[in-house]
């Protein structure tokens, strides 16, 4: 009689229960996403310090003697608040809509829609990660703004909460551009069409009543004109909408979006055939 | 039997210059960009009348003159300048990268093409879309604001030199880069702040002394400042030695990318 030797096998493993919300799915989503931010860090943080440091600069020197007699101080630190939120919005936006895009075009996307995440929990890792890498990037640029041009922050609680709506909003927006975009002509147009003109007609560098009409009527239902006035005003600066009223604007902007964007999502629009 | 075999064909004789091939290459480089012209010749024009508009707005009241001149008239050249050189560096270095990425630019190395004609059809590709994007930029601008022709010699003369010098790099970088992001790595670090400091916003006699020395070592100066000459008929630097920085620069730049290409460097295994 041969006696088989009986070798233990491990037990098959069980299947995982996923709670309520998979946690540990949008983390890896969000870990992803910094480490591609973490492997490119000259781009993404070296980067946009130079070019607002440039910015600056050339500001300064074309201000030139007037700055002085205080006019130009004027000037500098009103268009300091702006530049920040400049950099925030921009990379805020643009940080997701690249990694989109380059997924769908990658064929890596298919990962994403292969494991149990659902759809928000997907949105929620891309956005959320998406805002820290872009207020990652965007400190070094606000620390030197503030040494460069003395203003300071008036109203630290505000800040955060314009910093975290306007973010979310942009991250958002910026997540449905990359879902839209079925090449990298068309993010580009996007950006260079619709983000780029919002963002320097939203009084950045120059107050609304120095607009023309027109453009003053383009600024007013410019969600990123709230973005920067709302901003300005919590680091003492001039600000023409109540603060309040510029907060419910980018949250409401903000939760539009995700609602559409959670529905395209889970639709499969442009990323399942 | 016999058979009547067509004559084969004769083997092509190709002159001194292959002026077939170097029109190919030509045409191949910009078409390549126009078929995208919303992205290299919109987008381009669109972002600098932003920035004129912001500049103009932002210091309209607080810089009335640049020198004598009205800042808007300094400014204007500046700016053509600026998206000139920016759209032919950036026509050349992606061709190139996206060609070696890709791997078809063995299409472009296999054709019985000299170094020269090589860097003559690529050079010609950025030159075109410098001038094309420089030349929309003006006509627009000078809707809103009356822009003079001072002097149409140095205005063609730095148009040429300056998208012929920034084409140039572009082969240059774009040969050496082996990624994407180390050409934009160049664009950011290097191409974006000499022309941003190169007095295109602001007249260099507003610099400390030391500067102005510094500045006058910027190649990009030069191209700028003789530009404007030819607009508003005033000038920081010497006029005479613009021209002959500027033709050196270009013969210099074209030796070294002459040099690669005939070398194969980064290009031929």
């Amino acid at each position: 009689m041969t006696q088989m030797a009986t070798r233990p096998v491990a037990a098959p493993l069980p299947p995982r229960v996923l709670g309520l919300v998979n946690w540990l799915g949008i983390a890896t989503v969000m870990r992803a996403e910094f480490q591609v931010y973490r492997r490119f860090w000259l781009m993404t943080v070296g980067g946009p310090v130079l070019s607002m440091g440039l910015y600056l600069l050339v500001f300064v020197l074309a201000i030139g003697p007037s700055r002085i007699d205080g006019a130009g101080d004027a000037v500098l630190r009103f268009m300091a608040p702006g530049m920040v939120m400049m950099t925030l919005l921009q990379w805020a936006s643009q940080n997701v809509a690249f990694s989109v895009v380059y997924k769908k075009l990658e064929g890596i996307f298919a990962d994403y829609l292969s494991v149990p995440v659902m759809p928000w929990e997907l949105v929620f890792g891309f956005v959320v990660s998406s805002m820290i890498t872009g207020m990652i990037t965007t400190l070094p640029v606000l620390i030197m703004v503030m040494i460069v041009t003395g203003v300071a922050f008036t109203a630290p609680l505000i800040a955060v909460a314009v910093v975290i709506s306007s973010s979310a909003m942009m991250a958002v927006f910026g997540f449905l551009m990359g879902l839209w975009a079925k090449k990298w002509d068309g993010l580009s147009a996007v950006i260079g069409f619709l983000i780029v003109p919002l963002t320097f007609l939203s009084g950045t560098f120059v107050a609304i009543d120095r607009f023309p009409d027109w453009a003053a009527a383009i600024m007013v239902v410019n969600p990123i004109y709230y973005a920067v006035d709302a901003f300005r005003g919590a680091m003492g600066g001039p600000y023409d909408v109540p603060i309040w009223v510029s907060l419910t604007v980018l949250v409401g902007i903000f939760v539009v979006l995700l609602a559409v964007t959670g529905f395209l999502v889970g639709r499969g629009w442009r990323i399942k055939s | 039997m016999t058979v009547l075999l067509p004559t084969p064909p004769r083997p092509r004789a190709v002159g001194s210059i292959n002026w077939i091939g170097l029109k190919t290459l030509y045409v191949k480089e910009v078409s390549r960009f126009l078929k995208v012209f919303t992205q290299t010749v919109a987008a381009p024009v669109v972002t600098t009348l932003l920035f004129y508009t912001i500049f103009a707005l932002a210091l309209g009241g607080l810089v009335r003159d640049a020198d004598g001149v009205p800042f808007l008239e300094f400014l204007a050249p500046g700016l053509i300048m600026m998206a000139l050189i920016q759209n032919s560096f950036a026509n050349t270095s992606s061709s190139m990268v996206i060609s070696k990425i890709q791997g078809n630019i063995v299409d472009v190395l296999m054709p019985p093409l000299s170094p020269v004609e090589l860097l003559c059809g690529y050079v010609g590709g950025g030159i075109t879309r410098g001038i094309l994007v420089g030349a929309v930029t003006f006509a627009a601008i000078r809707v809103f604001v009356p822009v003079g022709l001072h002097d149409f010699f140095f205005i063609a003369y730095h148009a040429v030199a300056a998208s012929m010098m920034l084409s140039l790099l572009g082969i240059i970088g774009g040969i050496w880069a082996d990624k994407f992001d180390q050409m934009a790595a160049v664009t950011n670090f290097v191409i974006v702040p000499l022309s941003f400091l190169s007095g295109t916003f602001y007249t260099i006699s507003r610099l400390p002394e030391v500067w102005q020395v510094i500045a006058h070592f910027n190649p990009f100066f030069y191209m700028i400042d003789g530009f404007r000459y030819g607009f508003i008929g005033q000038s920081d630097g010497t006029l005479v030695l613009g021209l002959f920085v500027m033709f050196g620069i270009n013969l210099f730049l074209a030796i070294v990318a002459w040099r690669m290409l005939t070398t194969g460097y980064k290009l031929k295994p």
